[in-house]
């Protein structure tokens, strides 16, 4: 990724990206619109957060509304439900982190992306998602917090 | 987000103490049979050496239950090599751990996997200065082994 595709944040020993191009839910998922597909997974700053990755359990659900449970990750110190950013038909899950679930942290926004969508309410579910701007101060604002309660 | 640990010690002879630990422990100290202590007792260097391999053994079980790995047994052995210098200083350059490391139905790769996010999560392998070195002894068991 070049520089200028994505703004950046150091935080402590980290890194925190986030890449332009992309939609954003507020927590912390994102959906990258191909098409009539979108590609979803979860941010940098909330793989940091989670740690590294254990399992990830997709839903068995084939349509997904808006915010519904796309899948559980948990990670070696805790276990969370990611809901969609997006709506839409499951066309395939990442069966690669089956084996390798550390690709989301390696990659979360590549080789990491949790699964395929194919949009079923996209102009009504983009109002609700932030560009990758208004999602990065949304992120430094969480980031802020978390110094606040060190 | 912060936290703390606490002990306590106080002298108890020439060259011994008490410990008291703050999750309830108590036990006697001293110095090292090498450095004008005796055989037989708990020391400092027993308690550095000692942090780190029950950190890693508590850490590794966690992460092999998340991991869902078929644990069978686990066991370590742990040597700390301390460097003595010129000005007689001495500090624990490397620490290195040999975990005999037993499953079933797994892989080598997974536990491997495990050892390094054990590493990672480590309380006390974070905080130390010394090199931590892990050589592991993996063994996979078959489907229905012992």
């Amino acid at each position: 990724m070049k520089a200028e595709e994505f703004f950046e944040l150091q935080f402590e020993k980290f890194r925190l990206r986030v890449p332009k191009g992309y939609w954003y839910a507020g927590y912390d998922t994102w959906v990258k619109v191909e098409g009539e597909e979108g590609l979803v997974g979860v941010t940098d700053f909330f793989q940091t957060k989670l740690g590294d990755i254990a399992y990830v359990t997709p839903v068995e659900a084939v349509r997904l509304e808006q915010d519904d449970v796309l899948a559980t990750i948990e990670s070696v110190k805790a276990a969370v439900d990611i809901t969609v950013p997006a709506s839409g038909e499951v066309i395939t899950f990442n069966k690669a982190l089956d084996d390798h679930p550390e690709l989301i942290s390696e990659d979360p926004y590549g080789d990491g992306w949790l699964a395929r969508l194919r949009l079923t309410d996209w102009e009504v579910d983009q109002e609700m998602l932030l560009s990758s701007d208004a999602y990065f101060r949304l992120m430094q604002d969480k980031v802020a917090r978390e110094l606040e309660r060190a | 987000m912060t936290t703390s640990y606490k002990t306590w010690v106080k002298r108890t002879g020439k060259r011994k103490g008490q410990l008291i630990c703050g999750n309830g422990p108590e036990m006697e100290f001293g110095a090292p049979a090498g450095a004008h202590g005796r055989r037989g007792w708990f020391t400092p260097e027993d308690a550095f050496v000692s942090a780190v391999n029950t950190c890693i053994h508590m850490m590794f079980l966690w992460v092999a239950d998340k991991l869902k790995l078929d644990l069978v047994a686990y066991e370590c052995e742990a040597e700390g090599f301390v460097k003595v210098y010129l000005d007689k200083t001495e500090e624990f350059t490397h620490i290195v751990l040999r975990p005999k490391i037993t499953v079933r139905n797994g892989d080598g790769a997974k536990v491997r996997r495990a050892l390094e996010i054990t590493q990672k999560y480590s309380l006390i392998a974070a905080s130390i200065k010394s090199d931590l070195i892990i050589e592991p002894q993996i063994i996979v068991q078959g489907a229905g082994g012992d």
